[in-house]
């Protein structure tokens, strides 16, 4: 998982360098300009490799539903709209703000249960670093970790009705694990001279477990928030499905009733790109805030 | 001040009531002057880190007593600093602050400590690095921020694990003649552990030769060359043969 996102970013980072060549010159001449667009043309070009096999599927995917479903069963053809028909409609959606107001109401579900799972971190600080805590709450945790957080779906709409706080809950069990889970390994993993060093500096018990544990196991905690943060989103979507009267999982599934799979496709799209959007800007962050790891690890 | 007195320790691991018992020090005792340089000469395994975990705080002998003026050492701190082989620099912090992590923890005041700060790099050499982090720079580098972060605390008594072990060869031996030129400039009670019989010249006063294990003191050796001491002087050979002669019996 880390080495094919190292992979990813190292491409996304690679155009980026003969642009900021070429706009660092001083003056802006009409040969610059020039050389600029070439640039951008070459950049483009380099990207369509790339990007042949999507473009391929998505011409294959127009083909099928605007020329060769209607051909044989018209009806079908109305499962599958054509890319030209999602564009217009999220262009649609967008204008109307539907997709804004559906979109907002999540990420505020993913934002509210992430701030409770933040409560992971400390936890697992202390579940990490003594013994006698992990002993008493591991049996709990390990009970509760392998529950699907959906399976929480029918006891938390009891408990907690139909509504936000239904699927906080439900996204927050999405997130909590892994980042209790990655906390902790992270604080076992801490090297011991480094906490013998700075005892040996005259740390108290107190300096060691914030300036050095805390710090010593950041990367791992990152981690464990991105793969929450991941999990969330996708547990997410499924408690809006049940249990919400917004959000982009109740956004599909109310067009499914009403039979109107593009604004599906649409939903479908956004979750997944807002999804992709928030790890890619965690991971960014982290390399940014944590450079000393980024370099360790590569 | 800083006398540091190693008083009949014994130290074993494992379960006394048990077989697999390892004594790993046996009755060592041993006196180190204030700001007198020792090395403690011995094969690998032979207990030369367990002796200087006890002496850092880390561990407690099964027997004897470890005390630094008369004082036993009970638990780690800066009093008795350790330096480790693998630097255990703080990867997250610039060598500025690595150097001012136990100033910080000693409560010393903001501009005490970059005072402090600015005369521990100039000591090792490492104007213009402050703000790098310890991942971008070489080995030799990295350890004269360790030598700068302990030696900022003022210790009674340092401690060196085979700080050199890990550099190569020229590095190794431009780094002890740094440690050489510091520990002058900054005299201090050290206590610093080696397998290599030329580190032990080079910069000991008294060079304490350990048996192999159960570790005893076998010998101990005083050096009163001046310094820097030049590896083709006459006197430095015979010591080393002398020296050779102490380790190779223990084959
Ligand atoms: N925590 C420990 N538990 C059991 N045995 C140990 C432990 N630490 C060291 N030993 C044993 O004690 C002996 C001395 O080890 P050490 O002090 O590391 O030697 P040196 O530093 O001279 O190479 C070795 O035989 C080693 O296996
Ligand atoms: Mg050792």
């Amino acid at each position: 998982m880390d080495r094919s996102s190292a992979t990813a970013t190292q491409t996304s980072d690679r155009p980026a360098a003969p642009l900021e060549n070429s706009s660092v010159k001083p003056e802006v001449s009409p040969r610059s300009m020039r050389l600029m667009i070439a640039g951008w043309a070459i950049q483009a070009l380099r990207y369509l490799p790339k990007l042949a096999t999507l473009v391929v599927l998505v011409a294959i995917w127009q083909f099928t539903s605007t020329v060769w479903l209607p051909r044989i069963d018209p009806y079908r053809a109305v499962l599958m709209p054509a890319p030209s028909v999602v564009a217009k409609t999220a262009g649609l959606m967008i204008v109307s703000g539907e997709l804004g107001y559906h979109l907002l109401a999540s990420l505020k579900r993913e934002g509210v249960a992430f701030l409770f799972a933040l409560a992971a971190v400390p936890l697992g600080l202390f579940m990490g670093w003594f013994r006698l805590i992990h002993a008493q709450l591991d049996p709990v945790i390990e009970v509760l970790r392998p529950i699907p957080p959906l399976a929480w779906i029918p006891l938390s709409i009891l408990w907690f009705g139909i509504g936000d706080e239904q699927n906080e809950f439900i996204i927050f069990l999405g997130m909590v694990f892994p980042i209790l889970i990655n906390t902790i390994d992270g604080v076992r993993k801490v090297e011991r001279n480094l906490v013998r060093a700075a005892r040996s500096l005259g740390a108290s018990e107190y300096s060691v477990l914030t300036r050095v544990v805390l710090q010593a196991a950041l990367p791992q905690i990152v981690t464990g928030i991105r793969i929450g943060l991941g999990v969330g989103w996708m547990a997410l979507v499924a408690a809006e499905l049940v249990g919400a009267s917004s959000g982009l999982g109740f956004l599909i599934n109310d067009a499914r009733s009403v039979l109107r799979t593009d604004i599906i496709v649409v939903g479908m799209l956004t979750i997944g790109i807002v999804g992709l959007s928030i790890d890619l800007a965690l991971r960014d962050t982290a390399r940014r805030l944590l450079p000393w790891s980024a370099q360790q690890s590569e | 001040m800083g006398h540091l007195a190693v008083k009949s320790v014994t130290k074993m691991y494992g379960n006394p009531a048990s077989d697999n018992t390892v004594v790993a020090l046996q009755d060592v005792t041993l006196e180190i002057e204030h700001n007198s340089f020792c090395a403690i000469l011995g094969h690998s395994g032979c207990g030369k880190t367990t002796l200087l975990n006890m002496a850092a705080g880390f561990e407690q002998p099964t027997s004897g007593q470890i005390t630094i003026d008369g004082r036993a050492i009970t638990k780690p701190g800066w009093q008795n600093t350790i330096i480790f082989q693998e630097y255990a620099l703080f990867p997250w912090l610039t060598v500025a602050q690595n150097i001012g992590f136990g100033l910080e923890m000693k409560s010393l005041p903001s501009h005490k400590r970059a005072e402090a700060i600015r005369l521990h790099v100039d000591l090792v050499g490492l104007q213009g690095f402050e703000g790098r982090f310890p991942h971008q720079l070489s080995g030799g580098m990295r350890q004269r921020v360790a030598i700068a972060r302990a030696l900022a605390v003022r210790p009674e008594v340092l401690l060196m694990d085979e700080p050199f072990a890990a550099l190569d060869a020229q590095n190794r031996s431009a780094m002890q003649d740094e440690l050489v030129r510091i520990w002058q400039r900054e005299p201090k009670t050290v206590m610093l552990v080696t397998h290599s019989i030329d580190e032990a010249i080079k910069l000991a006063d008294q060079v304490i030769v350990m048996t192999r294990r159960p570790g005893r003191v076998k010998a101990i050796i005083d050096i009163s060359l001046p310094r820097p001491r030049d590896e083709d002087d006459a006197r430095y050979l015979s010591l080393k043969k002398q020296l050779r002669g102490l380790v190779h019996d223990e084959f």
